[in-house]
């Protein structure tokens, strides 16, 4: 027993002295750590586009250009300025488009070599590829036909498409360069042209292309051999842990005033934290500098709490994201536009904006978001009205004629009861906006179930099939001016595969949609936008909710701001403001 | 005993495969598709104009063409290589109408026929009223509400006639059918590599499956072992004293501060004292941020464990406190009911001091009882502990096990499940001639025919 005791006693003590004594190590001046919510999976932007990535890619690999989180505009960032359209009038892609593109004379890969337009050719071969797993761009550089360089200038090349269409000049010059030296070793993609590589039959039994895939689609280009010619190198990833990248040494782009180029800390220190009460204590304890995605209760707290809300920075950059309440314009119950219309007047979304999101939220009409030109900022919001919604659903013929309290109508020779079902992930928004819902709908006459399920089954089991009445759901978007609003809105989306998952029909939409992505002038297209918007909202085929704010805390020991792009913040532009703040003490 | 051990041990193989065919074929029934969380990962969301051919190339690439196992037994009108159709939406379509008992052949008719008038109709400028119902009917599978539907159309006569024949395909009667895929099947294609312990790479970020294993899996020991450690040793010290002293002040004390320790949720616990204790907040800054790990590889395990030790005691203590209180309950109950025995007694009665009784005489017999208990507790080392390693941002098996089934990454739960099964069947068999070492009595009981 005394043995034992002391054993006991000794482990416990030990255990104690070595562990219990230590506390966090202080952060460095120059070491940003970030907080972030899960394992990017991988660091490549073709392969694994996903928004936890580019909050690390963002400074390793840069784009020939990009949007100016400003003014929403496309700013050079590797070519010397945005080129303009060229059609084509004659020859083999006669009725097609080009553009004229030029790289920097300054930028440079890691090595010290340029970057060419040959870079430029193989990252575009490297997409279209058919077996890389690029899918997500091959959609769009697919229509890339060919890329002729100049043989007098090795920066200067052209972008040639074999049509016209609205996205042509984003998918010019809107992708991430590789650099070919240290992607394709072997040089296995130079003796195919671009049109050559996309045909598989051509490719066929090529086994050094084949192996070139394989490393492409890889674990290496991937986690561990990262390269490219932003301001950042990638040092090192210790999976679900942390991810370290670190300033470059006399890095080509310092000089050049474009926040992408900038070099801000020497460290930037990526920390996968997937618990938020266990992010939080980390940034209260200054271990972590900054994290996004706080939750609205946490913000507001934070804000309140005068102990900590002067060490920290609060931002709420917009970002080009809304939410809405999918409504199933093809069944019977919903297809008359004033029933779709009573529901809309049944939610209060201003209330909900303030109790949920504490304010930190905008409002919108349509599928166009509040902060792009092309919002159609004439049409008013819906507000909160339920006698409206009693007048509407009995001018489209449904009233309580069994007197159960719940409004019914002849469809189809059947009386039915407009008995709803919303369909809820879980998530706690959806669930409490649908809660409300159901509150509200009651005092119509509507009945709404609630019913909780997999995300995953209600795109499957009832999106897919169109078996349903009412789904909330987030649509991302990207900065690009001109939404593509054809996969959402038009009617030849509304097929099991396309993502019109409304059901929503309108043959003067359709038009303008086709209309628009073939529109040249700036003003007309503009005018296009907001006539869709205007159609749209009179039919009222969706509840669009609000546009939230990212809410971002960053510890005030770094001078930073606030960006509309995604993650909502350029890390690279952040500079230490002195003496740091919020450390332990 | 040796004989007994063998045989024992010989059980592992057809248990093993019993398991790996029960993950195989829960798998099967999960909704989670590994070639859709492939395109997710790609970047390809739902609706995305390459979907469709994105999927296609997925889907063959994992092989999820092939049958799913050696043998398949369904009723014959069902398609005999459903898994064949690319087209996700054409093969759940099949499937949605031949659970209405509609053969095959006439559902690939009506599919093939369908799309092709609606394509037609939807040409047609002159039936743009009707374009919203025509479209309806590529969403509808049930043949009820089909028939209803499709008279309303226009052409009604030529989809009337497309539905009764669809109709005709119904059928009353059926047999089973048997058929044989031979070794070209999804699952010996898993099983073949997974008995030599080749697992693949992960479909979510491509890493090898078994050095993600690896990785996790040494975190995870490390606090499993550590707290079971510290959970034998303390509940054994307090769960004895209580038990031998029954009554005592220290077995009420001890026994209020276990069971309040027990009812307080670990997940709760972890929260509390991340909040509390590690941050100057509060005042209590005494031990280091969860999960703030800055693990250097180049350090040998050793170091890294020295490196970050800081940050383990937490998570242990949140570990320890529920086992701690059940075990020690459980040695207390032991204890007290061998002390009740006629042996301690006589023990008593030649004057043997108190603590050699215990020690000498009570554990020893209450042994059996605690061995079972921490046996069942080795193969939960090997599993992690999901909440507590999200609280405290340890990335152990089951972050890992939690973060696969999300993506559908498959292949790494097989793994992670075969490990955790030979673990426990190894563990089990283990433990059964640990008994018979500890109490003869046990093979006697096998081995004689009552």
């Amino acid at each position: 027993m005394t043995i034992l005791t002391r054993l006991t006693f000794f482990l416990v003590s030990l255990t104690l002295v070595i562990c219990g004594c230590k506390t966090d190590p202080k952060s460095t001046a120059n070491e940003l750590h970030i907080r972030i919510k899960k394992d990017p999976e991988r660091i490549n932007p073709l392969i694994s586009p996903n928004p936890t990535s580019r909050e690390i890619y963002q400074y390793i690999h840069l784009s020939l250009a990009d949007y100016d989180p400003n003014t929403y505009e496309l700013m050079p960032i590797l070519i010397k300025s945005i080129p303009t359209e060229i059609a084509i009038d004659s020859g083999k892609y006669k009725g097609g488009i080009c553009f004229d593109i030029e790289i920097r004379e300054e930028a440079k890969w890691d090595d010290g070599s340029p970057i060419t337009a040959e870079d430029y050719l193989f990252t575009v071969k490297a997409i279209n590829h058919p077996a890389t797993n690029t899918g997500k761009y091959r959609e769009l550089t697919e229509n890339i036909k060919d890329v002729i360089i100049d043989p007098s200038n090795k920066r200067k090349f052209r972008v040639i498409f074999g049509q016209d269409y609205l996205l042509a000049l984003e998918t010019a010059i809107n992708i991430e360069v590789y650099q070919k030296s240290f992607y394709d070793t072997r040089k296995s993609t130079d003796k195919y042209a671009l049109a050559d590589i996309i045909d598989t039959l051509k490719t066929q039994g090529d086994t050094v292309l084949a192996a070139f895939v394989a490393d492409f689609n890889g674990n290496d280009y991937s986690r561990t051999k990262i390269q490219g010619a932003g301001p950042y190198k990638f040092v090192s990833w210790q999976t679900d842990q942390t991810i370290v990248l670190e300033k470059k040494e006399n890095y080509w782009g310092a000089n050049i005033k474009i926040p992408v180029l900038q070099q801000g800390p020497q460290k930037m220190i990526f920390h996968v934290v997937p618990d938020e009460v266990t992010a939080f204590a980390q940034l209260q304890n200054g271990s972590v500098d900054m994290m996004t995605e706080v939750s609205p209760d946490k913000f507001a707290s934070l804000q309140k709490d005068t102990k900590l809300s002067d060490r920290f920075s609060f931002y709420n950059p917009v970002l080009t994201k809304y939410y809405m309440i999918n409504i199933n314009n093809g069944d019977p119950k919903l297809s008359d536009k004033r029933v779709r219309k009573a529901l809309n007047h049944l939610l209060n979304i201003d209330d909900i904006v303030k109790n949920l999101e504490n304010g930190q939220a905008t409002r919108l009409v349509g599928p166009i978001h509040p902060i792009k030109k092309t919002y159609n900022d004439a049409l008013k919001l819906i507000t909160y009205d339920v006698d409206a919604a009693k007048a509407l659903l009995a001018e489209a013929g449904w009233s309580d004629s069994n007197k159960n309290g719940i409004v019914d109508k002849k469809i189809d020779g059947k009386v039915t009861e407009m008995v709803l079902d919303i369909y809820i992930s879980g998530q706690e928004l959806g669930k409490r906006v649908a809660l409300m819902m159901k509150e509200n709908a009651a005092k119509v006459g509507i009945t709404i179930n609630v019913v909780e399920k997999d995300f995953k089954a209600i795109k499957a089991e009832n999106l897919k099939t169109r078996q349903y009445h009412l789904v909330p759901s987030v649509v991302s978007q990207d900065m690009q001016p001109w939404d593509d609003l054809s996969g959402r809105w038009h009617s030849s989306s509304d097929t099991p595969s396309g993502s019109n998952e409304n059901s929503y029909r309108n043959p003067v939409v359709d038009q303008l949609i086709d209309k628009v992505l073939i529109s040249k002038n700036e003003t007309e297209r503009i005018a296009i936008y907001r006539e869709i918007q205007k159609l749209i909202y009179d039919d009222y085929p969706a509840i669009f909710l609000y546009a939230p704010q990212e809410r971002i805390v960053i510890n005030k020991k770094w001078n930073a701001t606030s960006t509309a792009k995604r993650p909502g913040y350029l890390a690279n532009t952040f500079t230490s403001a002195g003496a740091a703040v919020g450390q332990s003490k | 005993m040796v004989n007994y051990a063998i045989k024992r041990l010989l059980y592992v193989l057809p248990t093993l495969l019993i398991v790996m065919l029960m993950v195989f074929l829960l798998s099967k029934a999960h909704r989670n598709d590994p070639a859709e969380a492939k395109c997710r990962l790609e970047g390809i969301t739902p609706g995305h104009v390459n979907e469709n051919r994105e999927y296609a190339k997925h889907y063959t690439d994992l092989g999820l063409n092939k049958a799913a196992f050696y043998v398949s037994i369904a009723p014959d009108f069902y398609h005999p290589h459903i898994n064949n159709i690319v087209d996700r939406t054409l093969r759940q379509q099949m499937i949605a109408f031949e659970d209405q008992k509609i053969q095959y052949r006439y559902i690939e008719h009506y599919l093939a026929q369908r799309d092709a008038l609606i394509r037609k109709q939807l040409a047609d400028t002159t039936l743009q009223n009707n374009h919203a119902a025509i479209s309806k009917t590529q969403f509808i599978t049930n043949i009820f509400t089909l028939s209803d539907h499709v008279k309303s159309l226009p052409a009604s006569t030529e989809w009337v006639e497309m539905v009764s024949t669809l109709k005709k395909g119904q059928t009353t009667y059926y047999l089973p059918r048997l058929q044989w895929h031979g070794t070209a099947n999804q699952f010996h294609q898993w099983a073949k590599k997974a008995i030599i312990f080749e697992f693949g790479t992960s479909i979510e970020d491509g890493q090898s499956i078994a050095m993600k294993v690896k990785s996790a899996l040494k975190w995870t020991l490390l606090l499993s072992f550590i707290s079971l450690l510290l959970t034998a040793i303390i509940s054994i010290l307090s769960g004895s004293y209580s038990g031998f002293y029954a009554g005592s002040w220290w077995d009420k004390i001890s026994h209020i501060f276990w069971m309040v320790l027990y009812s307080i949720p670990s997940f709760w616990l972890a929260s509390m004292l991340i909040m509390y204790c590690t941050s100057d907040i509060y005042g209590l800054h005494i031990f280091a941020s969860p999960g703030n790990w800055m693990i250097d590889d180049k350090k040998s395990f050793l170091g890294q464990v020295l490196a970050s030790s800081s940050q383990l005691i937490l998570p242990i203590l949140c570990l320890v406190v529920n086992d701690i209180a059940f075990f020690s309950r459980l040695t207390r109950n032991n204890v007290r009911s061998q002390k009740a025995e006629l042996f301690t007694t006589m023990a008593m009665a030649r004057g043997i001091k108190d603590r050699d009784i215990l020690w000498r005489y009570v554990m020893p017999n209450s042994l059996i009882a605690l061995v079972t208990f921490l046996i069942g507790m080795i193969p939960a080392c090997f599993s992690g502990a999901l909440i507590i390693e999200i609280v405290f941002n340890i990335p152990g098996m089951g972050q890992l096990m939690f973060d696969s089934i999300q993506h559908a990454d498959w292949q790494v739960v097989f793994a992670i499940v075969l490990i955790i099964a030979v673990v426990t069947i190894i563990t089990m068999a283990i433990g059964d001639v640990l008994y018979m070492w500890l109490n003869p009595k046990i093979t006697n009981y096998d081995e004689t025919p009552h």
